[in-house]
């Protein structure tokens, strides 16, 4: 009994017991199950997009139903996008990449300000600016009409169904994530690089179009694509500022899913997918450049 | 080249006084180094030179012009920040030509003025790296280039060195010290570090607490310190505490732990309270028989320390703390616990006050 025992023979050495490696119970449980629940989230995550990229290819006829996974691919429903779809599309492009822009001017200057300044209110003001993060769309929806409702009344100018009226509407969700991702980076930012611009001669203005803005650019990237992105998927909102005949695309995709469903809404929301991932792509590369450049300083 | 003048400066921030009436003149060509510990105010000093801060009183000169509410950008100033803020999105030529652009430098200028200040630097063709690329100490020297590039009417560093691992910042000492002797720039110098003051500075201004507590060059200020607060920054120093009993000559004679020892006359030598005795630990001997006119103070040896160079040993004299002796090894034939008797010749003690 005691000569099987690895503890009484070392202990008898005078040395420590080495704990024995047993192959087998040394299976990587963990592992195998740490990447399988990986693979769930990607699967999780991914699939919605391959059904309708999928679907979209599915040739069918016009009495087809939507089908997955495709039977014989073709890209006939690339060809039978309704007009009325690009219209949508092109709409919805311009009003996200107008508002978008416009959430940067308002947003960068109020980072700064809410970043930079002491007073004392200052955690009132960054609570109005993420605000519209906590309404949700469809009473910021409902609230807009009723504004543009009275203010129409009062003024005798209606901006509900007009680009200008739908844009407002945009531009009040996208500000915050500019706010919100520009104030990140300028919480990290180093004074010190202005104070040295001023000491070099520049004034004001221009340290703030040579060095400040430079640098802080990756966050306002990131809140302009966050900012086109909410404008571009937007229907609660844009639902109740639309006009019949002057929609935006989700909004346009939501009639036709349930008017007269057909593939070619695939088709198109493939099309917006693959827009969406070359944009995600370029920002990416900016931002991963200016990333790489803003670390500098050596060290 | 200007001459940088301070007249009855004072700052407040709130109800906080972080400096207290500060009169200073820099000398044109004059390398200055503010010394002192962190908020003693030698940053404020310097950031109202640049113009980043406005006195709550006083004037500030530049040359023979007032400046004390001119902004930074148009007071013809070059900075260096400790962290260097290089701009990271320029390339080096961009960064260090800033300044040339701003004032209106054409292309081929610019150009010209970078690469001649890249070998005042030796640092030749780096023009189109981005300052990520480089070393700390690269960065620093650019960031000196680019502070200098206009040629500055006075140069202001704010412990350049300070994020540098000691040996590059020895070598750096050596090459600021030298670009600023080349260029012959008035420069303002804020350090902590009483070594790099020593290394580089025509003079030195010691602060603390907002106040200027000795202003003289690194001599003056080591073999002379006015205060106890000086006599301790600068260098090591042994402080015994002591009483004035008498006076006898040019010697003031004071009374340390039971012990009466003969020091220079000096303004603290009417001092009725308790004074301290200071002496450096290299102008401590171990000795044998008190000679003529030697002070000797008995203890017993409580510990030794070999550094290379020195051997450092501790003797317990009955002071609060033992008093420390730096000595060639080889002079040392004491042991801990040995009893043995410290002397110093009169004239290399000091009785200092607060």
């Amino acid at each position: 009994m005691t000569a099987s025992t690895p503890l009484a023979t070392t202990a008898s050495n005078g040395t420590r017991p080495q704990p024995q490696r047993q192959p087998g119970f040394h299976f990587p449980l963990a592992k195998v199950s740490f990447y399988g629940f990986c693979s769930l989230s990607y699967i999780f995550l991914l699939s919605p997009l391959v059904v309708v990229v999928g679907a979209s290819l599915h040739r069918g006829s016009r009495y087809t139903v939507v089908k997955f996974p495709p039977e014989e691919l073709s890209l006939y429903w690339y060809t039978q996008i309704p007009d009325a779809h690009w219209e949508a599309l092109t709409l919805s492009f311009s009003l996200a990449f107008m508002a978008s822009i416009l959430a940067c001017i308002v947003g960068i200057p109020a980072a700064l300000g809410l970043v930079r300044s002491n007073i004392p209110v200052k955690g009132l003001f960054s609570s109005i600016f993420r605000a519209p993060l906590q309404i949700p769309s469809i009473v910021t929806g409902v609230a807009f009409l009723q504004m543009y409702y009275l203010f129409g009344d009062l003024t005798g100018i209606y901006v509900n169904g007009t680009f200008a009226g739908l844009l407002l509407g945009h531009l009040f969700v996208g500000i915050p994530y500019v706010v919100g991702t520009v104030g990140a980076v300028l919480q990290r930012f180093d004074t010190r690089l202005e104070e040295a611009a001023l000491s070099l001669g520049a004034g004001r203005i221009t340290t703030f179009r040579r060095v400040t803005l430079p640098v802080i650019m990756p966050g306002v990237y990131a809140g302009g694509l966050y900012a086109f992105m909410v404008s571009f998927g937007d229907v609660p909102i844009s639902i109740f500022l639309s006009a019949p005949g002057f929609v935006t695309f989700p909004v346009e995709l939501f009639y036709g899913m349930e008017n007269d469903f057909n593939p070619s809404v695939l088709a198109s929301s493939t099309l917006v997918i693959l827009f969406s991932l070359g944009l995600l792509l370029l920002m990416q590369r900016i931002v991963g450049l200016e990333n790489l450049l803003r670390s500098g300083g050596g060290s | 080249m200007s001459r940088v003048n301070l007249e009855r400066v004072v700052k407040h921030y709130g109800s906080v006084v972080a400096l207290q009436e500060m009169d200073l003149e820099i000398q044109e060509g004059e390398f200055l180094t503010l010394l002192g510990p962190s908020g003693c105010g030698k940053t404020t000093t310097l950031r109202l030179v640049a113009g980043f801060i406005e006195p709550t009183q006083g004037t500030i000169y530049l040359g023979n012009d007032d400046v004390t509410y001119v902004p930074p950008q148009k007071r013809e100033i070059g900075m260096v920040f400790q962290d260097y803020a290089l701009f990271p999105h320029m390339t080096i030529a961009d960064n260090i030509g800033f300044g040339l652009k701003e004032r209106g430098a054409g292309k081929e200028e610019m150009r010209n003025r970078v690469g001649e200040l890249l070998d005042l630097i030796h640092l030749p063709g780096v023009e189109d790296r981005y300052p990520a690329e480089l070393s700390g100490g690269q960065a620093q020297r650019v960031a000196v280039a680019r502070a200098v590039a206009y040629a500055p009417r006075v140069l202001l560093m704010d412990e350049p060195l300070g994020a540098l691992d000691l040996k590059l910042r020895e070598a750096m000492q050596i090459e600021l010290r030298r670009i600023q002797q080349e260029l012959k720039i008035t420069t303002v110098y804020v350090t902590h570090d009483q070594g790099e003051a020593m290394n580089m500075s025509d003079r030195i201004v010691v602060m603390n607490l907002g106040l200027i507590e000795q202003t003289g060059n690194a001599e003056d200020i080591y073999n002379n310190p006015r205060t106890k607060f000086v006599a301790d920054f600068i260098g090591s120093i042994n402080f015994l505490p002591a009483m004035i009993v008498g006076d006898e000559g040019e010697w003031t004679v004071a009374e340390t732990v039971g012990t009466k020892v003969k020091v220079p006359k000096s303004d603290a030598s009417s001092s009725s309270g308790e004074v301290a005795i200071a002496v450096r630990p290299e102008r401590l001997e171990l000795i044998a028989n008190g000679g003529d006119g030697i002070n000797v103070v008995p203890g017993t040896v409580s510990n030794k320390i070999f550094n290379g160079n020195l051997m450092r040993v501790f003797v317990d004299v009955g002071a609060d703390e033992p008093v420390v002796i730096e000595l060639p090894p080889a002079e040392v034939h004491s042991e801990t616990g040995d009893s043995v008797n410290i002397g110093w010749a009169p004239q290399n003690g000091q009785v200092l006050t607060e």
